[in-house]
């Protein structure tokens, strides 16, 4: 039977991010390891800076716990207070590996943060992650653990705006923000997938990210 | 990345400012038109008065094209000339203003170099890229549009410093996003007979990575990638990778599927066992929990599949024996 171009369920991940989900685990306590904003490109603390530590609630000596726990941090940001996703990669190298952290601190990013910071402008950010079995990739040791981590990650308007900017809600013909952060605007919720390769120095040691990569 | 719906702010305003005037400077400035470059789908730009600054642009250097500028700018910007990011990168393309300093001039022939007028940032763009693009040569493992597009995102710096793209999610999410973007702005890009089904599509798209290497990791709406562990040093697919490409290349990148295969297989039509078509998508539950499918591959008839099976392995066509046929398993339709 020829079926119709009726297409594309494609996830309506729009508005509530729930569509597609229903597997999610929420991050209970979003960013609960920052006490403060971290400021990326440009004024962010780089090399110099303190490393911040792991959320008391991760079980450290699960390696999917600390993948998961890795991939929230990294996308857990704030629009406004941070200056850019670098941010997030700064808060998830409390669960790295001491070198990886150096090296992720010693090259920092001098891009801006894209079309999508700027869509998602005056806003936090909740991120929904889980580990996906892969049974085609690497087999797993006693010290080194491979995992690949989904993450949807969803824009809530927080915060004020006053300033022109390109906005995917709120803003009008004349690029003028009519948000005002009390509106509970939700933005477009987007996912990223992640491969972690997760090791640690004994049976018994924690668990820390070695070595990430991120595609869509 | 998945897609970003953006308001474009101006778009009509730049058509009046930068039409004309843009056009003359840029010819004046003798760039040769690209000849055999990828052809710009003029319909997919939303300011058509930057058409012939891309165009130019994109011919500066091998390596670089029209369609390649317009995606970058997609991802920087969203179209907005007018855009400035928190860390103070300015205009349409970006830039964050000591770059802009190197690379931009009066290209639309005003006299006023800004990074806000758009001609002036597609062309400053273009010479960026081809800069970067000599900066990162002596790196191998990914392809150098791939390195040059991590350099413009995370500083020749970082690219240099980690011999490759670095690891951060937004550089490596840019790159996948750019390339996903390239095919919306390339004018006919789609193999096969102009009468090809979606389906066919999908189908021919897989069967010409015959042979590529699993990585586990790899693939993107472009093509095959570098991976990571296992896959660090394999330019190649792993399943939800060959079916995330094979989708995007089937529908010139207007569907670019995440990279996991149990999201894939929520995704699209649902299709009955019986009425499964060449093309289709179909995902098993290899593990223990029947609902977690975590294997994927491309229908293409006779009771076969495409499918990057496992670390050490190529794609290839795998028969659906009594053991697959055992498996959990959904069918999804894209088409």
């Amino acid at each position: 039977m020829k079926r119709s171009a009726a297409m594309a369920l494609l996830c309506a991940f729009a508005a509530t991010g729930t569509a597609c989900s229903a597997v999610l685990t929420p991050l209970a306590t979003p960013n609960d390891h920052r006490t403060s904003p971290i400021r990326s490109i440009g004024t962010h603390p780089t090399a110099k800076a303190a490393f911040p530590s792991p959320a008391p609630s991760v079980d450290l000596h699960s390696a999917s716990a600390v993948a998961i726990a890795e991939v929230q941090a990294t996308w857990t940001v704030n629009t406004t207070a941070d200056a850019g996703w670098y941010a997030g990669v700064l808060a998830a190298s409390a669960y790295m590996t001491s070198s990886y952290a150096a090296s992720i601190r010693r090259h920092p990013p001098t891009g801006a943060p894209g079309a999508m910071w700027e869509a998602w402008a005056a806003a936090t950010t909740t991120v929904s992650a889980r580990v996906e079995a892969d049974p085609g990739g690497p087999i797993d040791t006693a010290f080194t653990a491979y995992r690949k981590v989904v993450a949807t990650v969803t824009p809530h308007g927080a915060v004020s705006v006053s300033s022109a900017s390109s906005l995917d809600g709120g803003a009008t013909p004349n690029g003028a923000v009519t948000r005002d952060g009390t509106d509970q605007w939700v933005g477009q919720a987007e996912v990223w997938v992640t491969y972690l390769v997760v090791s640690r120095s004994s049976v018994g040691a924690p668990w820390q990210v070695a070595m990430t990569e991120t595609t869509q | 990345m998945p897609t970003i719906t953006m308001t474009v702010i101006g778009g009509a305003l730049c058509a009046l400012v930068f039409g004309v005037v843009g056009l003359v400077a840029i010819a004046a400035n003798g760039a040769s038109n690209p000849s055999s470059a990828a052809v710009l789908a003029t319909s997919a730009v939303p300011i058509p008065a930057l058409i012939p600054a891309l165009d130019v642009a994109g011919s500066l250097c091998p390596g670089i094209s029209a369609p390649l500028l317009a995606a970058q700018i997609d991802a920087e910007s969203g179209w907005n000339p007018s855009a400035v990011s928190p860390a103070g990168a300015e205009g349409i393309a970006q830039f964050l203003p000591a770059t802009f300093t190197t690379y931009g001039r009066s290209d639309d022939g005003t006299g006023n170099v800004s990074p806000f007028n758009p001609v002036d940032a597609v062309m400053a763009m273009g010479r960026d890229d081809c800069s970067l693009l000599a900066d990162v040569s002596g790196l191998t493992g990914q392809t150098p549009t791939s390195l040059m597009l991590a350099a413009y995102n995370a500083g020749v710096g970082a690219v240099l410093g980690f011999k490759g793209i670095p690891p951060y999610p937004e550089t490596e999410a840019y790159v996948g996003q750019v390339e996903s973007l390239v095919p919306i702005y390339t004018a006919s890009l789609r193999s096969g007979s102009p009468s090809s089904s979606f389906e066919q599509l999908v189908v021919a798209a897989a069967t010409g990575e015959l042979g590529v290497p699993y990585s586990w990791g790899g693939g993107n709406a472009s093509g095959p990638t570098v991976g990571i562990a296992s896959g660090a040093n394999t330019i190649g697919f792993d399943c939800s990778g060959l079916v995330l490409f094979a989708v995007a290349q089937a529908s010139s990148g207007q569907i670019v599927l995440p990279h996991s295969s149990e999201l894939q297989a929520t995704m699209g039509t649902p299709v009955a066992p019986d009425d499964i078509e060449p093309g289709d998508v179909i995902a098993f539950a290899l593990g223990a929990n029947p609902t977690d499918f975590d294997h994927i591959g491309i229908y293409i008839g006779n009771n076969e599949m495409i499918d990057a099976p496992d670390t050490g392995a190529v794609v290839r066509v795998d028969t659906l024996s009594s053991y697959w046929q055992g498996v959990p398993s959904v069918i999804r339709s894209f088409g």
